[in-house]
């Protein structure tokens, strides 16, 4: 008779439908190559898009809104290494972005406020994904036997 | 179950909301990031990584030989380098040079080339926001875009060929970088691309410098400030000729001929903008307001100087410190010519200057161009060599209109005034309308109360392009003063030296004479009496060949005696009190022979010649007062100085602060005792020694008339003489200085009280050069104006000797060839510059340096 308190040391398989680490890997290559290559494009406004696929996933995969906020993070980082990689003043270039855009003259203060924008683009677009997509009502309390779902107005004894 | 029922309903309510926040966050979001909102710009193309102000790294590295497509060329034209930047340009003729050399400076200018357009052109505010928009609406006022146009109109000949084919150039480098889309950052950030290049776009930024250097506040400062001192007095401490000596270059004899006739299509023709006349010419009649009540002139006065101190720094002229020497024959080494220039104007990065040397058949030329414009302004070509100092003379005349309704009262009869009307662009904010009247005199500048119109010889059409490439042709000094003629404004003394050892000035331009009984250094009234009546002609203007003194100074001093039979202009509008020039004299005559060297000396010496006349007197003044140990140890810090406003001498700090507190004890209370209203301009009504009439009579009252009125000051109880004042002043100076830098006075070195600086032309934070403790002072060669953190000095060092026919010419500027803050070449010269240093100029038809660009048409 096997001993019910004994925990196996095998690991605990998968949850159905929910990526393993190289799935989240895979996922997070894909989006960041996305947005980078759209960002060279001239698409800055991919992030946001990839914030709504995001929200939705995120139904199902909770964790995937922060996935794409990296991914987003990485994929706009990208192009500005690459700038360095080719050998150009990329810091230099974004002390004089700053000092242009009227803000204090320093590299980081551009690179920061770039990577700003891809991450709140990501985050908006989840949060609208998720805002406006149906949701499951939230359930009752422990104390309720029972689902809201099967509460009708017209049970309310205020009615 | 009602509990329930109301967390389903909060529920409900919660989500309702967090939709509608989550559309209404994300829409704004995307709105701003896609299109801005007010100031702020489109960020997200903004900051695209990939496509955004990030490319604009591509202008910042550093430039290697390449080829490159430039449609409007004819033939294949080489650009060289050298490794600081400096560039030559060598074409198979002069339509391809123009176009190479457009092409160079968009491609190392355009930002700048676009700003100064859209400043001469009313379009800041476009860029900017409404923080510009006074800009543009005194640019639109004034006309320099209705100046440009008249003068586009008229260009012809190989000036009208040059700009068309300067303006080819530039478009084809937009055209390159629109399709690369590696704009500067400037551009990406506002989302305001330039329009394309046009030869009235390079006739506005002429203007633009002409104004700079040319258009003045004088008489609206002097009517102020005869209202709150007085006429007599504001005559007399304002005087026409300064109180102390002078070393005009032109001493006499001088001609005395008829008057030239001005362009009659001045400012009041109106190009450009919808033009109305709207009212009718009703003849005499009607009651004519009192224009020219005092009171209502000062006022008129005052309210456009309130308009002018909204504008931003360096748009008229303030600041009088260029030099530009020659000498020759036996006070050279060789025998031969030598000529040294330093034209001292706002220090930016970039600078208003681009280097290069320009070669095609028939046209070998070296030395500074202006991004914008075709030709070489400062430099030699085989034969000649040539710099500029400002004549400073007075050319802006303003005049009070008698107006009702549309209409202005001249010669007897009401006239229907021109109405031009603009629509000026606001970033952020409402387009904004603007219409512009203008009278016979000009436009009118003033909008409300008595209406003040400006007669401005900017304004007048000047073929300076056609004058520019006669003198970069020309071979000798006839050919030289020949190409001038056309020449009307800014005015300037051409400084000359030729290899055949000659050497000469001349200033050409508008000087505008009024009729006798007129007070051109106030404004007039513009009923016809006090009207320009023409100009000084050619012959007669101030000029100088090949003097038996073998020397040449000009450092924006008056130019000629009080013999001279014309009016140029008054000491407070607007010329340098001429301690530069005295002393320029002085040096250059004491190091004779002159070689390169010691014009270098020269250009780079910090003396303060006031120091060296006014400190005697002073030490004299202190030898018989009750002094305290430490106001002791100052004086003995003065009694071995050389005079010299170098950054580690404190005696150099205790002078200047002396003689500001001097002319404060002095002047002071009679400006409080007037009520002056300084704030109106400050640099043109505080006292200061920025006010060069006021630091004339100082110093001649100090020196020659020590009981003068001036010392008892409004209440008859002030000092009461010069040395009684000095000791007061002297003891307030090291009250100031113990005070700020504490400590033994030997510490009070000039370079913690004072630097220069050099600003981006953005005005971004970060982008400019300093500041950074500097020596100089506005009164030594080696000027630094502006302030105690200078902005304004030479702009530009050259340095031109022909030894026995040879030619050898240095050069240096503070900043460097591009103006992206990322390239090795954006402040690359400031050191060189710091230090006195000078590089040889490229040489024309030579490569400047081994790195190469082939442009291909």
């Amino acid at each position: 008779m096997a001993d019910q308190g004994v925990v196996s040391a095998e690991p605990r398989p998968a949850a159905r439908g929910v990526p393993g680490p190289l799935g989240w890997a895979a996922a997070f290559v894909v989006l960041t190559a996305v947005v980078a290559a759209t960002a060279e494009a001239g698409a800055w406004f991919v992030p946001f898009i990839v914030g709504v696929a995001a929200g939705v996933a995120s139904l199902r995969w909770r964790r995937m809104v922060v996935l794409a906020v990296f991914a987003a993070v990485a994929g706009w980082a990208i192009p500005m290494w690459l700038l360095a990689l080719r050998g150009l003043p990329a810091g230099a270039t974004a002390r004089a972005i700053a000092s242009l855009a009227g803000l204090p003259p320093y590299a980081a203060v551009t690179i920061v406020a770039t990577l700003l924008l891809a991450a709140l683009q990501v985050l908006a677009g989840a949060w609208l994904t998720r805002a406006l997509l149906p949701r499951p009502r939230p359930r009752r309390p422990f104390h309720d036997h029972g689902d809201f779902s099967a509460i009708s107005a017209e049970n309310s004894p205020r009615s | 179950m009602w509990i329930r029922d109301r967390r389903v309903g909060r529920w409900r309510l919660r989500s309702v909301l967090n939709a509608v926040a989550a559309v209404v966050v994300s829409a704004a979001l995307l709105g701003v990031l896609g299109f801005g909102y007010g100031t702020i710009p489109a960020l997200g193309p903004a900051l695209d990584p990939g496509r955004g102000a990030w490319t604009s790294a591509s202008g910042g590295q550093p430039a290697g030989s390449q080829t490159l497509h430039v449609p409007g060329l004819t033939a294949p034209v080489s650009v060289s380098y050298s490794s600081q930047g400096l560039a030559s340009i060598d074409a198979a003729n002069t339509h391809d040079l123009f176009v190479a050399l457009g092409y160079v400076h968009a491609k190392f200018r355009l930002s700048e080339m676009d700003l100064e357009r859209r400043l001469g052109e009313g379009r800041l505010a476009q860029l900017a926001g409404p923080s510009d928009l006074s800009s543009d609406e005194f640019e639109l006022r004034l006309g320099l875009l209705r100046t440009a146009q008249n003068e586009w109109a008229r260009t012809t000949g190989q000036a009208r060929a040059a700009l068309l084919a300067y303006a080819q150039g530039v478009n084809d480098d937009i055209a390159a970088v629109r399709a690369a889309g590696d704009w500067p950052a400037v551009f990406t950030l506002t989302g305001s691309y330039p329009t394309p290049w046009t030869p009235v776009d390079s006739l506005v930024i002429q203007g633009v410098l002409t104004q700079e250097l040319d258009y003045t506040t004088g008489p609206l400062d002097e009517a102020v400030l005869a209202r709150s001192l007085g006429a007599g007095r504001t005559t007399d401490w304002l005087p026409a000729l300064a109180k102390n000596a002078q070393t005009p270059y032109d001493p006499g004899p001088y001609v005395k001929a008829p008057l030239t006739p001005v362009a009659p299509d001045a400012a009041s023709s109106a190009p450009g903008g919808s033009v109305t006349t709207t009212a009718q010419v009703s003849g005499a009649g009607g009651t004519p307001g009192r224009s020219d009540d005092q009171n209502a002139v000062a006022a008129a006065a005052a309210q456009l100087l309130d308009q002018l101190s909204q504008l931003p720094a360096n748009q008229i002229h303030q600041y009088p410190d260029s030099n530009a020497w020659a000498a020759n024959g036996p006070a050279v080494v060789g025998g031969g010519a030598l000529l040294g220039g330093d034209p001292h104007l706002p220090q930016t990065e970039p600078s208003v200057w681009y280097e290069v040397a320009l070669s095609a058949p028939g046209y070998q030329v070296s030395g500074v161009s202006v991004p914008g414009l075709p030709g070489i302004l400062l430099g030699h070509n085989a034969n000649i060599a040539w710099s500029l100092t400002d004549t400073q003379n007075a050319a802006t005349r303003y005049y009070a209109e008698r107006v009702r309704g549309d209409s202005y009262y001249w010669r007897g009869a009401w006239r229907p005034m021109t109405v031009v009307h603009y629509t000026i662009p606001v970033r952020g904010g409402a387009t904004v309308n603007l219409a512009v009247d203008i009278t016979v005199h000009g436009p009118i500048m003033t909008q409300a109360g008595q209406r003040m119109a400006v007669d401005w010889m900017g304004n007048v059409p000047s073929d300076d392009i056609a004058a520019l490439f006669g003198i970069n042709e020309a071979t000798d000094f006839t050919q030289f003063r020949a190409a001038l003629t056309g020449w009307r404004a800014p005015t300037q003394n051409f400084v000359y030296a030729d290899k055949a050892g000659n050497i000469g000035v001349i200033a050409p331009g508008y000087y505008p004479q009024v009729a006798a009984g007129c007070q051109p250094w106030l404004p007039m009234p513009g009923t016809g009496a006090c009207d320009v009546t023409g100009v000084i002609p050619v012959q007669a203007v101030p000029q100088v060949y090949d003097p038996p003194s073998h020397l040449i100074v000009t450092a924006n001093q008056r130019p000629v005696t009080a013999a001279y039979p014309y009016y140029i202009g008054t000491s407070a509008d607007f010329y340098d009190p001429g301690y530069r020039a005295a002393y320029a004299y002085k040096y250059l005559a004491s190091h004779e022979p002159l070689s390169a060297a010691s014009v270098a000396a020269l250009q780079n010496n910090v003396t303060d010649s006031l120091a060296s006349r006014v400190l005697p007197s002073l030490l004299t003044a202190l030898g018989t007062a009750s002094l305290s140990s430490s106001q002791r140890s100052v004086v003995s810090l003065l009694s071995s100085w050389n005079y010299a406003m170098d950054a580690g001498s404190a005696a150099a700090t205790v002078w200047w602060t002396f003689w500001d507190d001097y002319l404060t004890t002095v002047f002071e209370p009679w400006w409080k005792a007037g009520k002056v209203p300084v704030g109106r301009d400050v640099n043109g009504l505080a006292v200061g020694p920025g006010q060069a009439p006021l630091d004339e009579d100082l110093e001649a009252w100090t020196l020659n008339d020590a009981s003068n009125a001036a010392f008892r000051g409004p209440s008859g109880r002030g000092p009461g003489s010069a040395p009684a004042a000095m000791v007061a002043a002297f003891r307030q100076a090291v009250t100031h200085l113990s005070a700020k830098f504490g400590g033994s006075p030997s510490t009070w070195t000039w370079g913690r009280e004072h630097a220069r600086s050099f600003p981006s032309v953005e005005d971004a934070a970060g982008l400019g050069y300093g500041p950074r403790a500097a020596s100089g002072d506005p009164f030594s060669e080696d000027a630094a104006d502006g302030g105690l953190t200078a902005t304004t000095g030479p702009s530009w060092r050259m340095i031109v000797t022909f030894d026995a026919g040879a030619l050898s010419a240095v050069g240096v500027y503070p900043g460097g060839q591009s103006e992206n803050p990322a390239s090795p070449w954006y402040t690359n010269l400031v050191p060189l510059w710091w230090d006195g240093q000078y590089l040889p100029l490229p040489v024309p038809g030579a490569p400047a340096g081994s790195i190469e660009w082939s442009l291909n048409g």
